[in-house]
């Protein structure tokens, strides 16, 4: 467990006692795939460092109608907003894949941020990306139409595996959709020419990237 | 100067003989109406407080398309969070009228910190806000249309007074274009329809909500 924290990108600089103490002072849990972390509208009872899955954060309106802001990664932090404002969840998190966090209460995480001048850092640091993220997604929607932001998307998630630059993990229509603000349909109708215009290729749930996406659909 | 410091959320906690360092380390500088503060991409070399005047910060796309976040007044620090996190600026400072502005270069804005960490604590408070602020924003954008869009910026503008709701902001067709991220032929075909139907009335340079405003269009 010390293993993984002192690979959190966020947590770089903690001595490994402060490490052990965190280690101490949470509480680990395990939660399967498609398992709420928190709900849109929850009081805030805890924060979470994410160690292994997947998770994402969206909003729904009342027809459904989803969009995720952005999927986390081992080591991200979690929920943490809401313990330092009060106010209930600013969105819902589900995992995406079984995931295991590290758990600490809002009274742990409110003395650790006095008791620990680093941990306000890291916390401003982490805010301060997220402020980041939000505001290219929010560029994206205001500015670019649906094709635009598909490729945004893709080149955000891009890998290069064995030479070949594909997106390995399984996306859906409706996953796309729910990202860049779009319907399902929408998306199949863009994927298919992008298919039939030889720049990717669908293979094994995979998007195996032929050419560069054109600037414009 | 001094007053205007004081009353700023950043700095609000810092003692006079705090506030007079503060001063000693910023630069004034004048901003022409219509001149840029910064561009998109340029390296993050310092924070801001505005002193006086209108500044807008914007986004836009290579047809020239504009999204507007936030029209900022005096009092307000911007920037301080890039300092954190990013090498070069993600979006444009445009002066709207005439402006003074003062900048901290990074490296005197971090010895602050140390200094006065308290800082730290009013730059937590202003990350969320604006996370708050983005997170209100994509949604709408992602889950309403644009007339939903209008409908929250027009109820977040509104002031009351003796003769109603009342936006003073000077908002053209296209102002308001640029901040919901639509046309101005668009936005001139809603505002007719709600000036139609009793809802809005525009006058010069102002606009006087009428009625509630309606949840559907």
């Amino acid at each position: 467990m010390l293993s993984i924290l002192q690979n959190v990108p966020l947590l770089q600089g903690f001595s490994e006692e402060q490490l052990e103490y965190m280690v101490q002072v949470g509480v680990k849990r395990s939660m399967p795939k498609g398992a709420f972390v928190f709900r849109e509208g929850d009081p805030a009872e805890g924060m979470y460092v994410l160690l292994e899955g997947q998770t994402r954060y969206f909003s729904s309106d009342n027809q459904g109608k989803e969009f995720v802001f952005l999927i986390a990664e081992p080591g991200d932090a979690m929920g943490e907003i809401s313990l330092l404002d009060d106010e209930p969840r600013g969105w819902s998190v589900q995992c995406e894949e079984n995931c295991t966090f590290l758990m600490f209460s809002k009274q742990e995480f409110r003395e650790a941020l006095n008791r620990e001048p680093q941990v306000k850092d890291v916390v401003i640091l982490n805010l301060a990306r997220m402020v980041r993220t939000l505001s290219t997604t929010m560029k994206n929607l205001a500015l670019l139409d649906v094709y635009g932001r598909v490729r945004a998307l893709f080149e955000s998630m891009l890998e290069t595996v064995d030479g070949q630059e594909m997106i390995s993990q399984p996306l859906t229509q409706q996953a796309i959709a729910d990202r860049v603000g779009s319907s399902r349909e929408m998306i199949a109708r863009i994927l298919k020419e992008l298919v039939f215009g030889g720049y990717i290729r669908l293979e094994n749930k995979k998007i195996i990237i032929i050419q560069k996406l054109p600037e414009r659909f | 100067m001094r007053s205007i410091l004081a009353q700023t959320q950043l700095f609000c906690s810092l003692t006079d003989e705090e506030l007079a360092r503060v001063e000693s380390l910023g630069i004034l500088r004048n901003v022409a109406k219509g001149s840029i503060l910064f561009y998109e991409n340029d390296v993050v070399e310092c924070m801001y407080v505005l002193l006086e005047g209108r500044l807008k910060l914007y986004s836009s796309n290579d047809s020239g398309r504009e999204f507007v976040y936030h029209v900022a007044e005096p009092g307000i620090s911007f920037g301080e969070l890039a300092l954190f996190c990013d090498e070069r600026r993600s979006i444009c400072a445009e002066a709207e009228t005439d402006c003074v502005v003062m900048s901290i270069h990074k490296t005197d804005f971090m010895s602050l910190l140390l200094t006065t960490p308290e800082l730290k604590d009013q730059m937590l408070n202003s990350a969320m806000k604006i996370i708050f602020s983005l997170t209100n924003m994509v949604r709408d954008f992602a889950l309403k249309d644009v007339y939903g869009r209008i409908r929250v910026l027009f109820e977040r503008l509104a002031q009351p007074t003796d003769e109603g709701l009342l936006i003073d902001e000077q908002m053209s067709q296209q102002d308001i274009a640029d901040r919901v991220g639509a046309s101005r032929e668009m936005i001139a075909k809603i505002m007719r329809e709600l000036v139609a139907g009793g809802y809005v009335e525009t006058g010069r340079k102002r606009l006087m909500i009428l009625k509630k405003l309606p949840e559907q269009f």
